[in-house]
């Protein structure tokens, strides 16, 4: 008899056709952790993208509400004002205020048009 | 705590940014709103018109008939009051820009609140109205009358714009000579406010154009000769003009100011 450690080819572990099992012995088989950690992944994705947005939209040049781009009226026949959008700090203050004010009154208009009616109602008679 | 003091803070904000408001704006608002209402009341009843019209030319019977005249007067009251609601904001509307031509306002004005009494007239008489015959009467007078109608509510849109205009226009001339006679700015620059009274001619010049469109006469009262988008036209180059000496005064404060 010798004492030669002989591989039995029967044991479970040590069969190659049978490897796999202990691979999915390592994966959680819980729904409730698989759910769990599908949300983590989600919220940290989330996160992610959320800090790229902000990051972009914080890097992107402001738009002032006295900026001349809009001045433009509502009708698209109406041109925009050119000019000088980024040097509106170097106008004075006492001329600001009243550059302010006519452009607040530029944008002001409020038209109401006439209603859409039928003139027909009530006029056919066999 | 915090959730009580939010809405406190919230509302002490808005009630303090309406107060800012001028009285006039709110008074027009609040007709505005009025219109908005009774132009859904028109819509939910010319519907049901609709609707009582098509069974009525489907079965011809008695019923039909009567619940057709029903649905009639109902949408006719319906319109007239829309329309009168809408005449009482435009007419509240211009007293904003009155100042700037009070005289043309006032007649623009004068002439919406005899259109809106004629409307509440002929609610009146639709009210007592319970046969075909009549109601086909009664519509027909309308239709006579609603280019009249559009007529007014058009000319008084482009006096009201008019004005609009003028009030800018008037402020830009008062800003150019603070302009020229500010110590923060170059003398240098007074060679560059030459385009100004031209400029302004022009606005002045599309203005009038507009304004006379609303004059030019009706050859036939049974249509309307819708001036409304030419006028507007010319409105636009106003604008436009008004934007060009808005835009050329700011140029020149920034390059001369010291």
């Amino acid at each position: 008899m010798t004492n030669d450690t002989v591989q039995n080819m029967d044991e479970p572990q040590d069969n190659p056709t049978i490897s796999n099992k202990t691979v999915d012995k390592k994966l959680p088989k819980d729904p409730k952790i698989i759910i769990l950690v599908f949300l983590i992944s989600l919220i940290i994705i989330l996160t992610i993208v959320a800090l790229i947005v902000s990051a972009t939209k914080n890097n992107r040049p402001s738009i002032k509400r006295e900026d001349p781009a809009f001045l433009t009226p509502t009708t698209s026949t109406n041109q925009p004002i050119p000019s000088a959008t980024p040097f509106n700090s170097q106008i004075p203050e006492e001329l600001k205020t009243q550059f302010d004010e006519i452009e607040k009154e530029y944008n002001n208009l409020k038209n109401l048009l006439p209603p859409q009616i039928d003139t027909e109602i009530g006029l056919e008679v066999k | 705590m915090l959730l009580i003091l939010i809405p406190v803070l919230f509302f002490l904000l808005v009630s303090q940014s309406q107060a800012q408001e001028t009285p006039n704006t709110n008074l027009f608002e609040t007709y505005k709103n009025d219109y908005l209402f009774q132009q859904k009341i028109y819509q939910e009843t010319y519907l049901d018109y609709s609707k009582k019209k098509q069974i009525h030319t489907q079965y011809g019977t008695i019923i039909t008939q009567k619940d057709k005249n029903e649905s009639t007067i109902k949408v006719l009251i319906a319109r007239n009051t829309m329309l009168k609601a809408y005449l009482i904001a435009i007419r509240v509307k211009m007293d904003q820009y009155e100042a700037q031509n009070p005289t043309e306002t006032e007649i623009r004005q004068i002439e919406l609140s005899k259109l809106e009494e004629w409307l509440e007239e002929q609610n009146t008489i639709i009210s007592s109205i319970n046969n075909e015959s009549d109601i086909s009467q009664f519509a027909a007078n309308f239709k006579e009358k609603y280019p009249i109608l559009q007529q007014q509510i058009y000319s008084s849109l482009v006096q009201d714009e008019v004005n609009q205009k003028i009030l800018i226009l008037e402020k830009v001339k008062i800003l150019a000579e603070n302009i020229k006679s500010s110590p923060n700015i170059k003398p240098e620059s007074q060679q560059w406010f030459s385009s100004l009274p031209v400029k302004s001619d022009l606005v002045v010049k599309n203005l009038d154009n507009a304004i006379g469109r609303t004059k030019q006469k009706q050859y036939s009262s049974l249509t309307f000769r819708d001036f409304y988008p030419d006028a507007k036209a010319d409105l636009n180059k106003a604008n436009n003009y008004l934007a060009e000496i808005i835009s050329d005064l700011k140029s020149i404060v920034i390059k001369f100011s010291e």
